[in-house]
């Protein structure tokens, strides 16, 4: 199958990268916009709470699963979030959410439609 | 090379551990995936994997715990752990390494990196068992050599008495033998009394090695046996013709006075044989340490040892190569047995150069011996 080409994902690098069929990834990324929901749930929570540990975990893991999976701009945006919580940048933390919002809703809408 | 290698792969992420998992899968590996920290230990207890592929940044228990945790029993030290992490900085990798991590795969995954990464570590883990396996099978076999050495040398000491003994009947029952004769007969005696010090040499090092020697420690006066140690030299002095000078100083000890009388007799024979005859002075010496140590030194101005074999002297069956006397029989054993004596009294010994010419020895020796343990 042809790899389909989606707004806010990189399959074709992912499926290289990991030296994976298309087939045996679809699954995998049909799951993601659940998990990486999950994790942007407890970062908004944890930048609400101004827990920095907190929020760099799950910026940390979102960022994991983006750069494993092809999804770059959500990767970038998350690796911003998770190097301000690092740095105890607190007053940069809202802003860097909300950046964050916007190409994971694109990513997760296209994961949503996976032939 | 190991396509059936066991990985444990450790990953809070479930989306990063499903596919790490069958990426690895894919070729051929065994994979079991946990996602914490705490059940990569369970995992690990429950049966040991061949290499751990271990995420960093995980919560309630991150990776170098792990790490830190598996290095600390001996049972899983050595299990090979590469860390995997979308931490990039040096600094994260330095701590990786730092905490037990043999290699380190930065996130996204590049499968060529995985494979070969995982591929190298699993290689050098089997060279690794393969190494301890051939040293624990050689270790074996010293052991099976050493005990049958001393079998031997210890069944070697009754005809080797027999032969001594038989060798001064003769003399004794043919009193008008011819000087050639009589000569023949005292060279065989003098052979076979060095085949019997070193037979009971090689069992009293072992028996020291062992810690199996008994030590019959009693308070002792240092000076005193050093003193009677010269008087029956007299014999050895005087074919030599050099001088010995008797220490004076009173120095007390708790020491097993059989073995501290070998040792300066090994050292001050050794002295006797090696310096030069015309000229040949030793000085014997006791004092007392500021640290409280009781010390022996024996000096010579003979022709000295070398800087670079002056620890090995100390070794079993070593001898300076070009220092063989003619007519003087060494076997190699007398500082070993003397080193082993010593330590066995919780003291050191040691040789450096006299100052004009020639060996000085030390030998430091505790008030009061401290128990050394037997080696292994």
């Amino acid at each position: 199958m042809d790899i389909p080409p989606l707004p806010g994902l990189d399959l074709a690098d992912a499926v290289s990268r990991l030296g994976l069929d298309y087939e045996d990834l679809r699954d995998m990324l049909a799951g993601l916009p659940a998990s990486l929901n999950e994790y942007f749930a407890a970062a908004e929570a944890a930048v609400g709470a101004g827990d920095t540990g907190a929020v760099r975990i799950a910026a940390h893991s979102i960022s994991g699963v983006a750069g494993n999976f092809g999804i770059p701009e959500v990767r970038t945006a998350a690796r911003a979030l998770e190097a301000a919580a690092k740095e105890n940048r607190r007053a940069e933390l809202p802003a860097l959410l909300e950046a964050l919002r916007a190409p994971l809703a694109i990513a997760c809408e296209s994961l949503g439609r996976l032939p | 090379m190991d396509e059936t290698a066991d990985i444990l792969i450790v990953d809070d992420t479930a989306a990063n551990l499903q596919v790490l998992g069958l990426m690895l899968r894919q070729h051929k590996y065994k994979v079991r995936p946990v996602p914490s920290g705490k059940l990569a230990l369970q995992a690990v207890a429950a049966c040991p994997p061949d290499i751990i592929l271990l995420d960093i940044t995980m919560p309630d228990m991150n990776g170098y715990e792990v790490a830190a945790k598996l290095k600390e029993n001996p049972a899983t030290a050595e299990i090979p752990i590469i860390f995997i992490s979308a931490l990039t900085e040096v600094d994260d990798k330095v701590k990786a390494f730092k905490s037990g991590g043999v290699d380190y795969v930065t996130k996204p995954f590049q499968i060529e990196e995985v494979l070969s990464r995982v591929s190298v570590h699993l290689v050098i883990q089997h060279q690794r068992r393969e190494l301890r396996r051939n040293y624990e099978r050689i270790r074996e076999l010293e052991l099976v050599r050493e005990k049958l050495t001393r079998l031997i040398v210890h069944d070697m000491r009754s005809p080797l008495g027999a032969i001594r003994m038989h060798y001064e009947i003769l003399g004794e029952k043919n009193p008008s033998m011819d000087a050639d004769a009589k000569k023949s007969l005292q060279r065989g005696i003098l052979a076979a009394d060095t085949l019997i010090d070193m037979t009971n040499s090689l069992l009293d090092i072992a028996r020291l090695r062992e810690g199996k020697m008994p030590l019959n420690i009693e308070p002792a006066e240092l000076a005193a046996i050093a003193r009677e140690t010269v008087a029956n030299a007299a014999v050895l002095i005087a074919t030599r013709a050099v001088t010995v000078e008797s220490p004076e100083t009173p120095v007390s000890a708790g020491v097993d006075r059989s073995l501290i009388r070998r040792v300066i007799q090994n050292i001050l024979g050794n002295a006797i044989k090696f310096t030069d005859a015309k000229d040949g002075r030793i000085v014997i010496t006791t004092g007392l340490a500021p640290d409280g140590m009781r010390v022996i030194t024996i000096r010579d101005n003979g022709p000295g040892i070398p800087p670079e074999f002056r620890t090995k002297i100390f070794e079993e069956f070593w001898q300076v190569e070009g220092t063989q006397v003619q007519g003087v029989h060494s076997t190699g054993l007398g500082l070993n047995f003397c080193k082993l004596a010593v330590e066995a009294h919780g003291g050191t010994i040691a040789v450096r150069e006299a100052p004009e010419r020639g060996s000085l020895f030390e030998i430091r020796l505790p008030e009061t011996p401290v128990t050394k343990p037997a080696a292994a």
